[in-house]
């Protein structure tokens, strides 16, 4: 009656379409189910996470759902995947619960994220309370630093100033132009004046590719949703765990992303408990200080030009020799990361 | 005997039952999850534990998730879960 075919991602976008489904990016598999030769219901793996599942209306309720969620999580199992993240309609998550996923945020009746893993965010936060759960007061930032410019460095000296203790989260994802390792080096060593700072990786329930997909590829269709998602695991999971009370942002003039997810921020934060303060990038000849304005010189082979914008030990990264295999594939990428 | 790889066979459909194996020390932990949970569950949880007896399986994880299964579905899965694990080819 029905049989199952792994298709492309190109060949399950009208069916996804119809169903006022998004199309997911950076797929690596897609499973179609038919009924002849005509796509009834589609679902697809990008990396660890398991999106774009959807049935055909006049075939709901057969059971395809079912197929679908097998053959996805059996992929999944023999690909060995560590954490699994699913993103879900709402009225579909307890299919994914009797599997062993756990929901760690949710945007009520719409989507639901699931993680199912053997160290999950639950292992995560043990691990963050050992570590820090003897700091109280505390504030936190969440950044890229694609490079670290002196405009973070004044967003991470305001906080210092102002409260006890500040957490300065990385992004840990590595689909920026500075790889992680090189971004979460310059911050340390840009900050060894200021003795109540504590870095953090990101990992990956800070937003990464798991958890707010859109802030890396180029759609910006959706972000509201993975915004609150991403915001609903800081406050639910992160925050609570490190009793934050403050977060501090960089206005963000040139990213739409970006400026969406931290007016979603603006809103849902205070009204839990978590005070938000948005700065103005330090000027700098009255413009604003971004790393993406670092990246644009760079690619104009104006390297020179970016020492009144970042702080030394970032520069003489930038000049060094170990930068460069960096620098070249910036001048050559034309992503905005 | 061990389990060595993680495992899963079976699906949701209606009549299945999915079974995800994995390694575990010192403890058999079954859980179960049954659309008929509170009429069979007890019923399962046997079919279950005789495949591993047969095996000798001592050490492992084992998740079921049941969508109406009868006895031989069960029986059945659940070997070629073991086997799977162990890298057979089933």
């Amino acid at each position: 009656m029905y049989y199952e075919n792994q298709i492309s991602i190109e060949e399950a976008k009208t069916l996804l379409n119809e169903l006022g489904l998004g199309i997911p990016q950076n797929v690596n598999y897609t499973i179609g189910i038919f009924e002849d030769n005509t796509l009834i219901g589609t679902g697809s793996i990008s990396n660890n996470v398991i999106k774009g599942i959807g049935v055909n209306k006049e075939y709901q309720g057969q059971g395809i759902m079912a197929k679908i969620i097998s053959n996805l999580l059996t992929k999944c199992i023999e690909e060995n995947i560590k954490n699994i993240f699913v993103y879900t309609k709402y009225s579909e998550k307890k299919n994914f619960v009797y599997l062993g996923f756990k929901e760690i945020a949710k945007v009520k009746y719409r989507v639901s994220l699931l993680e199912r893993a053997e160290y999950g965010i639950e292992e995560y936060k043990k691990d963050l309370e050992k570590r820090y759960g003897n700091l109280n007061n505390n504030a936190c930032i969440v950044m890229n630093c694609n490079p670290f410019t002196l405009g973070h460095l004044y967003l991470i000296e305001k906080a210092a100033k102002e409260n006890d203790h500040v957490f300065v989260f990385i992004l840990e994802e590595d689909l920026s132009s500075f790889p992680f390792e090189v971004r979460y080096k310059l911050v340390k060593d840009n900050i060894t004046h200021l003795n109540n700072v504590d870095v953090i990786p990101g990992g990956k329930y800070i937003i990464s590719s798991s958890t707010f997909p859109t802030y890396f590829t180029k759609e910006s269709e959706q972000t509201e949703i993975y915004a609150k998602l991403d915001l609903e695991i800081f406050l639910n999971h992160i925050a609570k765990t490190l009793r934050i009370k403050k977060r501090y942002v960089g206005n963000e003039p040139f990213c739409k992303i970006t400026s969406t997810y931290n007016n979603e921020m603006k809103e849902m934060l205070p009204i839990n408990g978590i005070e938000v303060e948005e700065i103005e990038r330090l000027d700098n000849d009255g413009i604003a200080i971004s790393a993406s304005k670092i990246r644009k010189l760079i690619r104009e082979n104006k390297i020179e030009e970016t020492k009144k914008y970042v702080p030394l030990k970032t520069y003489e990264y930038l000049i060094s020799e170990e930068a460069e295999p960096v620098i070249q594939r910036i001048i050559a990428k034309k992503s905005r990361h | 005997m061990e389990i060595i790889n993680r495992a899963v066979v079976g699906s949701l459909e209606s009549n299945d039952v999915m079974i995800i194996i994995e390694p575990l020390k010192d403890n058999l932990e079954i859980s179960i999850e049954s659309i008929v949970y509170d009429q069979f569950h007890d019923d399962i949880k046997d079919a279950i534990e005789y495949i591993c007896n047969e095996f000798e399986l001592k050490n492992a994880k084992i998740l079921v998730n049941d969508r109406g299964a009868l006895e031989c579905t069960l029986k059945a899965r659940m070997e070629a879960a073991i086997m799977r694990s162990k890298g057979e080819v089933l």
